[in-house]
């Protein structure tokens, strides 16, 4: 697994410097084939001077005179998907995140505490730039008593550290793996599934990086020094928790890619929904147990993660959108996270309204598509969906 | 640092129990106003006389749980032990041997948060509960019992748990029917069953939250919230049944104990939970009723201790008698773990013949970073005279001195060792422990070694010497000694560490290597693996329970061993050990046995006579319906039906009537 293939999630910031341990993709043993496509490598040959002075000999020894031109090549074919099913996953990874990226804005206001809008192009593909805006997801951030009060939970939740070792530091990088645990999801199989999944990701950090930067709430550790995380803090801020966001993105894409497969098993009774979810939110916790976030960090980044990925879903279909919002003044401290307050699994919806002890502290509405959808994440859904479809028992039924 | 030893004057009162005396004398953060739960055994005297003689003197420190109802409080047993929530004055004025409460014994529980108590509640409902033919109730008391797991259930959200109390937890105001814990119906239950559950998957962290099992915020540790709980893991072995299974014949009733994990580091009693716990129980079982008559019930409970008398009279030994006997129309039966210290070297026996006729020191090794109090006590032989002979004078030795003065198994004998600012390391005293056990005990209390309380007086690690020397004692009585059970689990917070006898010549090891799970004959050390079962496991009518390693056709090295401490009242002990071994371990590679983990669908191991002991109240509950005689005459016939053999001169005192096969399928 690159860091082109799947982007700068969470995960890759413990490869920077001294926390190299942390943060290596290469535990991953399946994913290493990735790194090779696109080099010479990858036929057996290692890249290098030795490699290219053969090339130099060979092409000596049976060039030949020069031929003079040789018509009837056909021009390039401008625009159009065709031409991503022969560009490498590295150079797509970057054309899809440009797709998805320039697609949003976000917004900053002061308040009595700070509020962050992220925007979606409410017009694209018109061939033009457009400058009509939709709220995507709205973060107020909590008061500082509500982090105050979730300390509490930062010393329960510690003394389950010694059960969830393992989980923790393997969920440092991006924990696609666990994934694979409940959705068939193999590099030779979906590949495509993956290459989405690791677009979702990217365009997850992008997202959470620039509120978590806006908003600036300080890390558990810095306001007390019994925390004592088990893995090392990272250096942005803690709500959202880039973890949940991320995790409920993935969580989402592979439950819609399964929901919209006509496969039966996935279809009926939401059983693959529920447990995506459950993972998710697990890994979400961890990050408390780890001593790195409030709970309501997860339950922000959850309400992000999930409507991030019913915004690639629109992107990629334009079958509709949620815009959520998150009301840091209305979420309790007493309040853990609870995903079924902001999700139902079996229709694969939002809440409209999360209540708490104190109020209504996170609100959704469903939207109607308000752009076409982007041919190129099109491309790489319908690609990804098709790996889901199972094959007929009974073809000649 | 410097320590001296002091005497106490002789004067001052004389308490009843020792632990309690020293918790409540020394600065352990208890403030006056704090509620504290205790343990007592009352003589001859009502729950309702008590009261009201206490409510003249203390009128607003005393709360008497409204588990004891009306007809509780006012039955006057000969004896009875009852749990109550009291101030610290007035547990102060009961531990004394001259109050005026008819008050003979007492034991000191937990802190418990003001807000954990309801001063209102009213007696709980009783009302009978018809249950199919061939009912027997299944009853469990522990810390940390997953209930949601599906080994419980009749149906996806239907659970076979009628009643749960959680005992360390705040009451339901709703409910108003406990004084402490929240208690959980099965109506309840299946509310939550069916509110958590989408798409067929039961949230189980929103369940426990619900329940007041977990609760994270407030820092409270619960075992429930790991992956392992010993409460879920026992409770599938006793009474776990896939619900395709269930016929409605097995109804659990079920105590959750606080965990054992307190702040409190100056040794805890679970005592005053479990005598609640008991008592709830009880009243529960006798609900449930087949044609109008009490079905039976099996009990277990996989808890154990190394102190205590080990001679049947020890007050847990008889809170069980009284539990088990105080419904006369209910077969009641219980199953209880012999113990996990064969090999603790927690045991020593002291008997003044031939060549110690001049006395026997005991090297007790405390160790270093233990954050806990540690204790040892010597048990002097049973006694009815008044005063009892003046068996043995000891004197202690800490780590580079100095020697204490004599103390003497007389009453009033009382030494201090201080540190140089004068605080208390540790004890020495005698009290004595009234009929039946009637016998004098002297104590030693060391105080932690480690404390991160910077202003806490710490006593030194290393090894400490008890050196006895007899007086008024014949060569074939012995003084038995026992070091409290101090260990910490890993994972939970006080940061206990076991101190153990480390006489040079006591064998560990057998001429291969191999731990020796039994006294070389005609060994010269004090130290000994016989009589090492458990403090709670000695009285007469629970069935004990040793553990076997399967594989390897052995009793576990662990387990712990008979005889008991002889007792003159009664021509023989009750008991000479554990009446059966169960499966303890796999092999002795793979420890452990498979049952329920925390979170439905899970499955963990977990080893010890903790997870033998629910094997066999699986097997009674069976057959405790058509047998007409005792739990321990049943458990004796199992054992030759079922045999699991185990090597030929295998000791009785280490596996009673032999090992017991008891498959277990749960669905």
């Amino acid at each position: 697994m690159t860091a082109e293939f799947f982007g700068s999630p969470q995960g890759s910031y413990g490869s920077y410097g001294s926390y190299g341990s942390y943060g290596s993709y290469g535990s991953y043993g399946s994913y290493g084939s990735y790194g090779s496509y696109g080099s010479y490598a990858a036929f057996g040959l290692p890249e290098g001077p030795i490699a290219a002075e053969a090339f130099v000999t060979t092409r000596d020894g049976i060039v030949g005179a020069p031929l003079g031109p040789i018509p009837g090549t056909q021009p390039g074919v401008p625009n159009d998907v065709q031409n991503l099913q022969r560009l490498s996953r590295e150079v797509r990874a970057a054309i899809f995140s440009f797709a998805l990226d320039t697609q949003v804005e976000l917004t900053f206001e002061q308040g009595q505490t700070a509020k962050a809008t992220l925007w979606r192009k409410e017009d694209a593909h018109t061939g033009k730039p457009g400058c009509n805006y939709k709220k995507l997801a709205r973060i107020k951030a909590p008061k500082m008593e509500v982090f105050e009060e979730q300390m509490g939970f930062l010393t329960g939740y510690a003394d389950i550290r010694q059960d969830r070792g393992a989980e923790i530091i393997s969920q440092i990088p991006a924990p696609v793996p666990f994934y694979q645990t409940i959705g068939f999801i193999d590099p030779a199989r979906t590949p495509y599934t993956l290459e989405l999944l690791a677009t979702g990701l990217r365009f997850a950090n992008f997202c959470e990086q620039q509120f978590k930067y806006v908003l600036a709430v300080k890390r558990p550790i810095e306001l007390s020094p019994q925390v004592q995380p088990m893995i090392a803090t990272p250096t942005h801020g803690s709500l959202p928790s880039g973890h949940a966001t991320e995790a409920f993105v993935m969580a989402r894409l592979i439950w819609k890619l399964m929901l919209h497969s006509g496969t039966p098993q996935y279809g009926a009774g939401g059983h693959w929904g529920e447990m995506l979810m459950r993972l998710a939110a697990r890994i979400a916790t961890n990050r408390t147990v780890a001593g790195v976030h409030y709970p309501v960090d997860s339950a922000t980044g959850a309400m992000l993660g999930l409507t991030l990925a019913d915004f690639i879903y629109d992107l990629s279909t334009g079958n509709g959108w949620t815009t959520a919002k998150f009301h840091g003044h209305h979420y309790a401290g007493s309040s853990d996270f609870e995903w079924h307050k902001l999700y139902k699994a079996d229709d694969d919806t939002q809440k409209d309204q999360s209540t708490g002890p104190d109020g209504v502290w996170a609100t959704a509405t469903q939207r109607t598509s308000c752009s076409a959808p982007d041919p190129r994440l099109a491309w790489l859904w319908n690609k990804a969906q098709a790996e889901w479809v199972d094959f007929n028992p009974n073809p000649t039924v | 640092m410097a320590y001296s030893w002091t005497s106490s004057s002789r004067d001052e009162q004389a308490p009843i129990d020792a632990l309690t005396f020293t918790r409540l004398s020394k600065s352990l953060n208890i403030r006056d106003s704090d509620w504290l739960s205790a343990m007592v055994e009352l003589e001859s005297i009502s729950l309702a006389e008590l009261e009201e003689r206490l409510a003249a003197d203390y009128p607003s420190d005393l709360l008497l749980p409204s588990a004891y109802d009306k007809a509780d409080r006012s039955r006057r047993p000969e004896r009875q032990f009852v749990s109550l929530f009291a101030r610290r004055n007035l547990i102060e004025a009961l531990n004394d041997t001259q109050n005026e409460y008819n008050v003979v014994n007492v034991h000191l529980g937990l802190l418990t948060p003001e807000e954990w108590l309801s001063f209102e509640a009213d007696a709980p409902d009783l009302s009978p509960i018809e249950v199919p033919k061939g009912s027997v109730v299944t009853a469990m008391i522990d810390d940390g019992i997953g209930i949601a797991h599906e080994l419980f259930r009749a149906e996806p959200e239907e659970t076979r748990v009628e009643f749960c109390t959680v005992l360390p937890a705040p009451p339901n105001p709703d409910r108003g029917d406990a004084s402490q814990g929240r208690v959980l119906d099965a109506d309840e239950i299946d509310k939550y069953l069916r509110e958590f559950t989408r798409s067929d998957l039961l949230d189980e962290d929103q369940f426990y939250s619900h329940t007041a099992q977990i609760d994270y915020r407030q820092g409270k540790f619960s075992p429930v919230s790991l992956r392992r709980s010993h409460g879920t893991h026992v409770m599938g072995l006793s009474t776990g049944f896939a619900p395709e299974l269930n016929d409605g014949t097995r109804p659990i009733i079920c105590a959750v104990l606080p965990p054992r994990v307190v702040e409190d580091t100056s040794g805890i009693s679970l005592l005053p939970a479990l005598c609640l716990a008991l008592h709830v129980l009880g009243k529960q079982a006798s609900r449930f009723k087949y044609d109008g008559e009490p079905v039976p019930m099996v009990t277990n409970f996989s808890y154990g201790n190394f102190s205590g008398p080990h001679d049947g009279t020890s007050e847990v030994s008889r809170l069980f008698e009284q539990f088990l006997s105080s419904d006369p129309e209910q077969t009641r039966w219980m199953t209880l773990p012999a113990g996990n210290g064969n090999l603790a070297r927690a045991h020593a026996e002291l008997q003044f013949d031939g060549k110690n006729a001049d006395g026997i020191t005991l090297d007790l090794r405390v160790l270093p970073d233990d954050r806990t109090a540690s204790h040892v006590e010597l048990w002097m032989p049973f006694s009815e005279s008044d005063p009892p002979p003046d068996y043995v004078s000891v004197t202690v030795t800490p780590p580079f001195g100095p020697e204490s003065l004599t103390v003497k198994a007389q009453p009033g004998q009382h030494q201090t060792l201080l540190d140089e600012l004068g605080r208390v390391v540790a004890t020495l005293l005698y009290t004595f422990e009234p009929a039946p056990t009637a016998r004098g005990l002297i104590t030693l209390a060391i105080e932690p070694t480690a404390s991160l309380d910077p202003g806490r007086a710490l006593a030194p690690s290393g090894r400490w010497n008890i050196c006895a020397k007899p007086k008024d004692i014949a060569p074939d009585q012995i003084v038995q000694v026992w070091v409290r059970r101090d260990e910490t689990l890993p994972g939970y917070r006080p940061g206990g560490r076991q101190s153990y006898f480390d006489n040079g010549d006591y064998v560990r090891f057998g001429p291969f290597g191999a731990p020796l799970p039994v006294d070389p004959p005609d060994t010269p050390s004090p130290i000994r693996r016989a009589g090492t079962l458990s403090g709670f496991a000695c009285g007469p009518s629970p069935i004990v329970v040793a553990a076997y390693t399967k594989r390897n056709e052995i009793i576990s090295y662990y387990s712990a061993a008979g005889p008991l401490t002889h007792t003159p009242m009664t021509p023989e002990p009750s008991r000479n050990g554990p009446d059966v071994a169960a499966e303890g371990d796999e092999s002795l590679v793979l420890w452990g046995v498979v049952s329920a983990g925390s979170r439905s669908g899970s499955y963990v191991r977990l080893n010890g006579t903790s997870v033998s002991a629910p094997r066999v109240a699986r097997k009674a509950s069976d057959a405790i319906t058509d047998w007409n005689g005792t739990a321990r005459e049943w458990v004796a016939l199992a054992a030759k039906e079922d045999p699991f053999d185990l090597p030929p001169g295998t000791e009785p005192e280490r596996m009673g009537h032999g090992g017991i096969t008891i498959p277990i399928e749960w669905s």
